[in-house]
């Protein structure tokens, strides 16, 4: 279970989150939510252990993100907006440079399997020549490979076409019901988040989100 | 560290050729400007007419002479013809041995023996005019030993009866068997000076190799500033290991394929160009390497884009080569103040020093620099 309790950041004399306190269960699907400049990626990196905050609390099934650093991030699986991949590698060579890298050790054909769960089949092809979509799912590939607890997702579709958009979504729902993965991702697709989340976090002082996820009978709480 | 070798190992194959090339520079530009500053100086030889009005045999000697002189490039022609050619510019200037040299040499004359003529453009008269002049002087020099002799002969009266010919002869035998005016010539770092009947390159090989070899690392080592800037960062960021632990072993495998490819160079180095390398050589080498990667590394952090990185780069490494001494000799500047020598790391490589200052701050900076806390839980 994710913990947050009386989290800040401010940067500069700009407050971008204020005292924010929620929990996540194993297996839910979270949606945060909020204008441009909101806090949303600010939450997210807080919760990725990139940036750190200037006050709260934060624990990962109860390992703090203060003491217990290298436990919580073995358990996070961060999907960063930028598709953070070697453009000039192929698919495989991708996986097997993260694989090497990571916190698990998986062989090629596990890896090779990853990929194909989120049907991405172009193993040898190189990264540069693939599809906007294929290149998304490999970033969120990528971040898989050791096995993560927790999915965050800064905007893991945005720029790409309906069909792989669902695919990413279908699977990353998957994780989360069937395997006991928590997610969370940020994006401003509406419509996505009505699909595959079941709650959403609304960040920043404008009701226009929560209204509108209301509307459609989605549970919202504002940050 | 297996796995970070492993991960470089494929960045390295994407772009195996580039650094091939990046990593062969240091010798291969060193032989080439080498090569061209050699034959260059070959064909700047000073060019200077003789006349030669004498016909005796001091006279086609002094000739001789002036000719093996490395410097200067000898048209031997009348009078009008030289002088022709000077008006022109063709030659830089005119020395004409006059009628009776080698009796005048022979009286103890010194005077008027030898006529130099120049023009406005003669902009290497006076090392010409001075290396004439010293030719002229030894002769001179063997001629009054001879008639110090033959009178030395006469007042006590012995019965050794050399002629003034004999006399300048064994002078002239003695003076080359004992090589009185020999000199030998040897670099910072050269232990063993060059012999004189060797070929003298005007310029230091480890002092243009060390310039190339400052500027190659500095170039190699933008991978830095592309990992570190890149969105890959993110991701590098969260993995087994610290950012700056991946960028610290990568640093590791840098500075050992630098030290192999050291090596090559060195051995190159000594084969192609006949330079004696000694182990204290070698290790101002790998201290000279230590150096240089921790400077790149450090100096990469610096730059957001490469693009500045590189434009930097090109003074910085000038600067460094040219108050190090790698091209030009620093001997003035360092006599009047010594602080200087300290100014580059280039300087202890060339005195054949492991350790340096910069060194010793450098390390402290790269500690400073792994030990600094991120802005981040990291």
């Amino acid at each position: 279970m994710l913990k947050v309790e009386a989290l800040s950041k401010h940067y500069g004399s700009k407050k971008v989150l204020s005292d924010v306190s929620f929990q996540i269960n194993p297996g839910e699907v979270v949606g945060l939510v909020g204008e441009n400049g909101a806090g949303k990626s600010t939450l997210l990196n807080i919760l990725a252990t990139l940036i750190s905050p200037d006050k709260g609390n934060l624990s990962f099934d109860d390992h703090s993100y203060d003491s217990d650093l290298q436990k919580v991030r073995k358990k996070i699986g961060y999907i960063p907006q930028d598709i953070a991949v070697w453009e000039d590698f192929t698919v495989e060579e991708n996986m097997v440079f993260f694989e090497q890298l990571s916190w698990k050790k998986k062989s090629k054909a596990e890896l090779r399997q990853l990929c194909q769960n989120m049907k991405l089949e172009q193993w040898k092809e190189k990264t540069q020549s693939l599809s906007g979509g294929m290149k998304r799912k490999l970033n969120i590939a990528i971040s898989l490979i050791h096995d993560p607890d927790i999915l965050l997702l800064d905007e893991p579709t945005v720029g790409i076409d309906l069909k792989s958009r669902k695919e990413i979504g279908s699977y990353l729902h998957g994780l989360a019901k069937h395997e006991g993965k928590t997610v969370i991702y940020t994006s401003h697709d509406m419509e996505e988040i009505l699909s595959f989340c079941d709650r959403v976090y609304c960040i920043g002082e404008d009701p226009f989100y929560k209204e509108l996820l209301e509307e459609n009978g989605k549970l919202v709480q504002v940050l | 560290m297996k796995s970070i070798l492993m991960t470089r190992w494929m960045h390295w194959r994407k772009q195996w050729l580039s650094l091939i090339v990046w990593l062969l520079l240091p010798i291969l530009a060193t032989a080439v400007f080498i090569t061209v500053a050699d034959q260059w100086q070959e064909d700047t030889k000073i060019p200077i007419g003789l006349v030669v009005e004498d016909d005796s045999t001091m006279a086609e000697a002094l000739v001789q002479s002036i000719g093996s002189t490395s410097l200067l490039q000898i048209e031997r022609m009348d009078k009008n013809q030289a002088l022709v050619k000077l008006e022109q510019h063709e030659l830089d200037s005119v020395f004409v041995i006059e009628d009776g040299y080698q009796d005048n040499i022979k009286e103890n004359n010194r005077n008027e023996v030898i006529t130099a003529y120049s023009s406005d453009m003669s902009i290497a008269y006076m090392p010409a005019k001075e290396t004439v002049a010293s030719y002229v002087q030894q002769d001179a020099g063997s001629s009054k030993a001879a008639l110090t002799i033959k009178e030395m002969v006469a007042e006590y009266d012995t019965e050794m009866t050399w002629t003034w010919e004999e006399i300048v002869e064994t002078s002239n035998q003695i003076r080359k068997e004992q090589s009185l005016l020999h000199s030998s010539f040897s670099f910072y770092n050269q232990k063993n000076p060059i012999e004189g009947t060797k070929e003298i390159s005007l310029w230091n090989i480890w002092g243009v190799w060390s310039l190339f070899a400052f500027f190659t690392t500095f170039f190699i080592f933008d991978w830095v500033i592309k990992e570190k800037q890149s969105r890959i960062k993110v991701r590098l960021s969260l993995l087994r290991f610290s950012f700056k632990a991946y960028l610290l072993k990568n640093w590791c495998i840098y500075l050992a394929l630098f030290i192999l490819f050291d090596l090559i160079n060195a051995s190159v180095l000594v084969v192609y160009f006949d330079q004696p390398v000694e182990g204290s050589q070698m290790l101002a080498m790998i201290g000279f390497r230590l150096t240089m990667c921790m400077a790149a590394f450090l100096f990469a952090q610096c730059f957001k884009t490469s693009f500045y990185y590189y434009i930097a780069v090109i003074p910085v490494t000038l600067f460094m080569a040219i108050i190090g001494g790698a091209l030009i000799p620093i001997d003035g500047l360092s006599k009047d103040w010594s602080w200087i020598t300290y100014l580059s790391p280039i300087q202890a490589f060339l005195e054949g020093n492991m350790v340096s200052g910069w060194m010793i701050v450098l390390l402290i900076i790269f500690f400073i620099w792994y030990w600094r806390k991120e802005k981040a839980y990291a």
